[in-house]
């Protein structure tokens, strides 16, 4: 192993390697925190621009790309409760509190630190496991992400807040927003009304961005001329020690830390699922596991931990595949996957032996890149915290324009910005009716895995649903799904018993 | 907008909105083509969602109606002039909302006629002028070029250096 | 503060704006110019190509495109750029492209989907609307593959497992999918009684069939190259009656004493009404790529496939049998 890390050692540590890396990581944090913007964009856009580049390079600039496009969706997602992707939804959940509560720098250190944790520590499991996880991996089949999905679903008992019945309205209603369109078996129309446009389905960046961005804009408006003096938002940015927190807070999450690394890492081997769903599902188990779950969302640390370290550790998670056996983990790797092939690299379990280059440089491109991205994040931390000084009326409307950039972008039509504007409205009502907006998300991300799994394994089963209950690892999920409804249940009844 | 449908009867609203909205989409399902290459069909998760949304919206329907039986025995009846009163208030902080609703809707409905920068340049001055708070003074002029350099800056960014594809109409 | 800072951004804005402006006089590319007039075939292409693909990046469609893309561009002399508009199997890409303006600066790469899309009721209308304009690639290198940790050696050995168990043999293909019409062809020409699942795109059915959840896969040999190579799957045999030159150790179907060949098109369309001048510029451009070494060298490396040149009427007939072929048993595609 030692000689392969000398290969790689020797593509990424020169010059020109060192400045990809930074200026892909620079690149890729404007493009993660620019909501409307993601890391998969940042990827599409630089992949021609590799072609002329040797391929290690060209790979080295890319991954560089993921990591900070992954990492700088927190800063938007902390200052402005607008996730810059939609891998740092969660994080805005705790993030943006803390900004009110006049910790925002806190709140951005916490989530540069634990980003680059997250990486940190996936990268090892990448670099020492991927072989062997990824054979695990790939024994996750229609049943087994049923099952997974199924789990999920369940937290958005946890999500719920003060009502269930709303949290779990939301959750459904994210699931059949999902439904709209083509269904992924048959091809068959779901809820289109002969509209060629409705067949295309709702994609997932607008439906954030739309639900996030353009709510607040509409919040905004509403309260904007009534405000009769400013907001002591701005931070003080002089007085920032640090990474902004102590070491004490930083050892109080190690569990937290460790258990969302281990979630993000998980979630992103599985082809299919990325960081989007990593970050929401950490930050609910986080709540359920935590002393004192009734503070997530009032701005405590724990949140942004939570959801930064399983976003970053996605990363890791999702190159295990795609290094050790040639699949991608979700949609980034899988334009790693392109750039690979349109190199002539051929991505598959030979990789380790034939192209261990490449291997390697990717190994050391996620170190270095994580340290480099901790380093330059720090040295921004002021610039960022700045952001906030910015007047909402010059700051919104920019953030508008990218956002209608970044729908436009995502498939060159129309519709998605369209979604864009209903998500918004959808995103208002949810506010104004004190509806819980993560279980919709939860719904509408894992809904339609649930279904796809569901259906793919009765065509397995030849319509025996009891053969989903004849795999080891699928049932451990199911037992899992099993448990968090029936804590769900004796706590709603609790609830509703001291209501009484 | 505090005071919407009241604190009384809005969750009774919610249920009843979401219950309709559950009754349209399971009439929805029933468009649905019918194919046998899998046991459960593309309309048999549709109709458990709407199955389910139904009965919560019930039950929402029926905790809406205990919330608004007990504050309604708790509050006395309000003065019909503190009613009108709370409806001039209602429309007061509608109207911004509207307004920016409009405006969005409005930019993106013209986007294909006159393009992405013009259309992103009246949404953004809207909003500049919507967003600024009671406090601040509305700088029209800055709006305006601000409105206009940003989305043109952007338009040459990102289709001529990074090749996006924009929304062009007939300018640009 | 505020104010230094709307300043400032306004003059830089304003910089950005006069650099730009000097360099994109008279860039009336693709979206929303004028109508197409006779004379403008004369000087076609005029600024820059557009190449639509119906997927989004990182698969084969997406990789031929972009690799005749980049010829393209030397030999024609524009800017080529490739945009990715995903959605309903291809079909709103292709929709988008029959809707534009058929003035050559935009085109579709597509495949054979394009057919079984009017089929399977996903939009009701194929190539009718475009122009087709030429095949690149006819890729016959499709293959079915098994886990080498089986015991089928030969067709002989897959159709005896699936008759003696009906419907548990797992044959992988997404419906609608051209290899789903590949696997019920042979179901019915032959009397088996395969089970047809879905697991997903090329990747996942790999991943599939390392795990053995599936018993075979049929799709192009590229895609399964490299778990050839390192022994994980082994090929039954290629469904085509000549042997491929890339890899000639693998029987044919005919070989093995079954008439089961599979080949699917990829290429290039452009809207209904585009000047036939331009289609035929365009067909010779694509012609002279197939042939450029470098271009071949690329797609053998990558998908083990050799470019084909198709041209406009053989293309045309090609479609149209296609076509008919699929809505004679339209069950075949369905399902």
């Amino acid at each position: 192993m030692l000689e392969s890390f000398a290969i790689g050692a020797q593509i990424v540590f020169q010059p020109l390697s060192i400045i990809l890396i930074i200026i892909g990581i620079v690149v890729g944090i404007i493009f993660g925190a620019i909501p409307g913007l993601s890391a998969t964009m940042a990827l599409a856009l630089f992949l021609p621009i590799t072609y002329s580049m040797d391929t290690a390079q060209g790979i080295v600039l890319l991954v560089a790309l993921y990591i900070g496009g992954i990492s700088g969706g927190l800063i938007s997602a902390i200052l402005t409760r607008i996730p810059g992707t939609p891998s740092s939804v969660a994080t805005c959940f705790d993030g943006y509190p803390l900004t009110l509560k006049g910790e925002g720098a806190k709140a951005l250190g916490v989530g540069i630190v634990f980003s680059f944790i997250g990486t940190l520590i996936s990268t090892l499991v990448l670099i020492f496991l991927s072989p062997a996880l990824a054979r695990i991996a790939i024994k996750f089949g229609a049943y087994e992400y049923f099952a997974v999905a199924l789990f999920s679903l369940t937290m958005m008992a946890s999500l719920s807040g003060k009502s269930l019945v709303k949290g779990l309205m939301s959750g459904l209603f994210g699931c059949m927003l999902a439904t709209v369109g083509l269904d992924q078996i048959g091809s068959i129309q779901r809820f289109t009304f002969g509209s060629a446009t409705l067949k295309m389905g709702f994609s997932t960046l607008p439906v954030l961005v739309g639900l996030f961005a353009v709510s607040e804009i509409i919040n905004r408006a509403e309260s904007a001329a009534a405000e009769q003096k400013a907001e002591i938002l701005n931070v003080d940015i002089r007085h920032i020690k640090g990474f902004g927190f102590s070491m004490q807070e930083f050892w109080s999450q190690k569990w937290n830390a460790l258990r969302s690394c281990l979630i993000g890492t998980a979630i992103g081997i599985l082809p299919g699922i990325g960081g989007g769903a990593a970050n929401v599902i950490a930050y609910s188990v986080s709540k359920d596991q935590s002393k004192y779950p009734e503070k997530y969302g009032t701005g405590i640390i724990d949140g942004v931990v939570a959801s930064e370290t399983s976003n970053n550790a996605a990363i890791g998670g999702a190159l295990v595949p795609l290094l050790a056996l040639g699949i991608p983990g979700d949609t980034v790797t899988a334009m790693l996957l392109a750039g690979l092939t349109l190199h002539g690299v051929a991505a598959g379990p030979l990789m380790f032996t034939q192209n261990v280059d490449i291997v390697y440089s990717v190994f050391l491109t996620m170190l270095v890149g994580s340290v480099l991205m901790l380093i330059l994040e720090f040295g921004g931390l002021r610039g960022f915290a700045a952001i906030l000084n910015v007047p909402k009326q010059y700051l919104l409307p920019a953030v508008f324009l990218f956002c209608i950039i970044g729908a436009y972008g995502t498939r060159n039509n129309l519709f998605d910005v369209w979604t864009v504007v209903l998500l918004g409205a959808i995103g208002f009502l949810f506010n104004k009716f004190d509806i819980p907006a993560p279980p919709f998300i939860l719904g509408f991300l894992i809904g339609p895995l649930a279904e796809m799994n569901l259906r793919r394994g009765l065509m397995m089963a030849q319509g025996n649903f009891l053969e989903f209950f004849t795999q080891p690892i699928a049932n451990v999920f199911f037992v899992m799904t099993l448990i968090s409804v029936i804590i769900a249940v004796r706590k709603q009844i609790k609830t509703l018993w001291t209501e009484q | 907008m505090q005071k919407i449908f009241n604190e009384k009867t809005r969750e009774l609203w919610v249920g009843i909105v979401v219950f309709v909205i559950a009754a349209a989409y399971l009439f929805g399902t029933m468009l649905i083509k019918h194919s046998d290459i899998v046991s459960v069909g593309a309309e048999f998760m549709p109709k458990i969602y709407g199955g389910f949304m139904l009965v919560l919206s019930i039950l929402q329907i029926i905790s809406g109606y205990r919330k608004m039986k007990k504050s309604d025995t708790k509050t006395p009846e309000e003065k019909p002039e503190e009613k009108s009163a709370e409806k001039a208030g209602f429309w007061r902080s509608a109207r911004p909302i509207l307004i920016t609703f409009g405006l969005i809707i409005f930019g993106v409905a013209i986007m294909r006629l006159v393009g992405f920068v013009i259309s992103s340049a009246i949404m953004m001055f809207g909003m500049c002028v919507l967003l600024t708070p009671g406090y601040s003074k509305k700088r029209y002029v800055l709006f305006a070029l601000f409105s206009i350099l940003v989305p043109l800056a952007a338009y040459f960014l990102f289709k001529n250096v990074l090749y996006v594809s924009l929304p062009i109409g007939i300018f640009f | 503060m505020k104010k230094f800072l709307s300043m400032s951004m306004a003059i830089v804005m304003a910089a950005l704006m006069l650099a730009g402006c000097g360099s994109t006089a008279g860039s009336s590319s693709a979206e929303g110019s004028s109508a197409a007039a006779s004379g403008e075939s004369q000087s076609w292409p005029t600024s820059q190509l557009e190449i639509v693909v119906p997927y989004a990046a990182g698969g084969d469609t997406d990789f031929y495109a972009r690799t005749f893309g980049k010829y393209l561009q030397s030999e024609l002399g524009v800017n080529v750029i490739i945009t990715n508009e995903p959605g309903a199997n291809g079909s709103v890409a292709h929709e988008d492209v029959a809707n534009s303006t058929p003035d050559g600066s935009r085109c579709l790469f597509f495949h054979d989907s394009m057919l079984t899309n009017k089929v399977t009721g996903v939009v009701d209308f194929a190539y009718e609307t475009l122009e087709p304009c030429a095949a690149v690639v006819d890729d016959n290198t499709y293959i079915m593959a098994v886990n080498a940790k089986s015991d089928y050696y030969t067709l002989d050995d897959v159709v005896k497992a699936a008759q003696a168990k009906p419907g548990q043999f797992l044959y992988a293909s997404q419906v609608g999918g051209y290899s789903y019409y590949l696997g019920r062809v042979f179901e019915e020409d032959y009397g088996v009684d395969f089970n047809i699942v879905d697991v997903g795109g090329g990747t996942d059915r790999n991943a599939a069939l390392l795990a053995g959840k599936i018993d075979c896969n049929v799709n192009p040999y590229g895609v399964m190259k490299s778990y050839i190579d390192s022994g994980d799957f082994r090929v039954v045999c290629t469904l085509s009656e000549e042997r491929n030159d890339l890899f000639p150790d693998v029987e044919t179907s005919k070989e093995q004493g079954y008439e089961w060949y599979g080949s699917r098109y990829y290429f290039l369309s452009f809207p209904k009404g585009t000047d036939s001048q331009i289609v035929s510029m365009m067909a010779d451009a694509l012609k002279t790529c197939t042939e450029n070494p470098d271009c071949v060298k690329d797609c053998v490396d990558a998908y083990c496939v050799q470019p084909t040149f198709v041209g406009t009427s053989d293309l045309m007939t090609h479609l149209e049998t296609a076509l008919a072929d699929f809505e004679k048993n339209p069950e075949l595609v369905t399902g």
